[in-house]
């Protein structure tokens, strides 16, 4: 049964080359039979051509659709085109190890969850993020798992698996923009996934900084707030869909 | 209201209008749109005619002494419900974009692979014939 899986690893990258090259040989490495698609979130830099130099398949979005989350709406149509049973996603910033995919992947094979974060706060292994980042994952964490009401560690966390029933629900049903990590995490609830979270290891990113700077952390922070108002007064829609069409 | 504000209020109110069908005339505005400046200069238009029941609305039932108040209170609310309006468009057309930018970026993918393809398809099509 497992064999008939088709399992997508979506890398998702903006103004990468520098560590792409890391990334994908790390994924053509620990290949798992899983297919890999890169999406180029409007990068000024050489990305797309890294991703054609190692023949991997590349979306590239013409302008940037606004951070991670803009990315996540083509590897949900992409998946639910080609009928795609399984997504990862993966941070083509050199954080997120190839050898670690099976763990993420195995809760939904098993039939377990629809949805599962890759968390390194878990185990604490491996790179655990700035202090200030921390600050504001550790209170999103906890609004999410009162929500949730189950404990989630690593909410900001990029390195996630879905299963079908998040797949069609994104790829084909809601067709509204998502926010962020949170937003989608939420959304996916309240349409019926089972969340679980699993132990992985990260590594710190290779060159580049992150985008989120001291300024947009709490931008982020207040945001974050807004989204999490907003994801739970869309309760009801998205119930609303599922219940119409069986999404 | 002296008669000169009612009459400037009318000329003001009456090119308005022009100006509104003309777009929609000329496609530069949707009706949907077009619906509130509609509303607004058709409201210009009534000052000069209405003048003595917005001045009995404003004394009687809202408690406004001074009549004139009454038309900075509809214009300004005018424009904060006209500002509301674009944000959820606004907002819509984020959405919209994004599904684009999704859309175009997978049909790209799919025209370089049916390039890909061509050129073995056509060396294959002399053979075949052969």
């Amino acid at each position: 049964m497992r064999a008939k899986m088709k399992i997508l690893v979506a890398v998702i990258a903006f103004n990468e080359e520098k560590n792409l090259p890391f990334v994908l040989e790390d994924l053509q490495t620990h290949n798992f039979g899983y297919d890999i698609l890169l999406i180029d979130n409007g990068s000024i830099d050489n990305t797309r051509r890294v991703g054609e130099k190692y023949g991997v398949k590349t979306l590239t979005h013409c302008i940037n659709s606004g951070g991670p989350a803009g990315t996540v709406r083509s590897y949900f149509l992409y998946a639910y085109k080609y009928g795609y049973d399984i997504v990862c996603q993966f941070d083509g910033d050199g954080q997120h190890i190839a050898s670690e995919l099976p763990n993420i992947v195995e809760p939904i094979l098993k039939g377990e969850a629809d949805y599962v974060i890759g968390s390194r706060f878990i185990k604490k292994e491996g790179f655990q993020s700035t202090p200030i980042r921390r600050v504001g994952i550790y209170l999103f964490n906890k609004i999410d798992s009162y929500i949730l009401g189950i404990p989630i560690t690593d909410i900001t966390s990029g390195f996630r698996a879905y299963g079908r029933r998040v797949i069609r629900f994104f790829g084909h049903y809601y067709k509204h923009e998502i926010y962020s990590t949170s937003h989608l995490l939420l959304l996916s609830h309240f349409a019926g996934a089972r969340i679980k979270e699993v132990p992985v290891r990260m590594r710190e990113r290779m060159y580049g900084s992150s985008e989120f700077t001291p300024m947009r952390s709490a931008s982020y922070m207040i945001k974050g707030l807004i989204n999490v108002i907003g994801s739970l007064l869309q309760r009801q829609q998205v119930r609303r869909i599922v219940e119409s069409y069986g999404a | 209201m002296g008669l000169k504000i009612k009459v400037l209020a009318f000329i003001i109110g009456l090119i308005f209008f022009g100006f509104v069908l003309r777009s929609l005339r000329k496609n530069v505005m949707r009706p949907s749109y077009a619906f509130l400046w509609i509303c607004m200069s058709l409201f210009l238009l009534s000052i000069s005619v209405l003048e003595p029941l917005y001045k009995w609305i404003s004394v009687n039932i809202i408690g406004i002494v001074d009549a004139r108040h009454i038309i900075y209170i509809a214009l300004i609310g005018f424009l904060l419900v006209y500002v509301f309006y674009l944000t959820g468009r606004i907002s819509q057309m984020s959405d919209q974009i994004q599904i684009l930018i999704s859309q175009t970026s997978i049909l790209e993918q799919e025209i370089k692979d049916l390039r890909k393809q061509e050129p073995a398809e056509k060396k294959r099509t002399p053979e075949t014939n052969n």
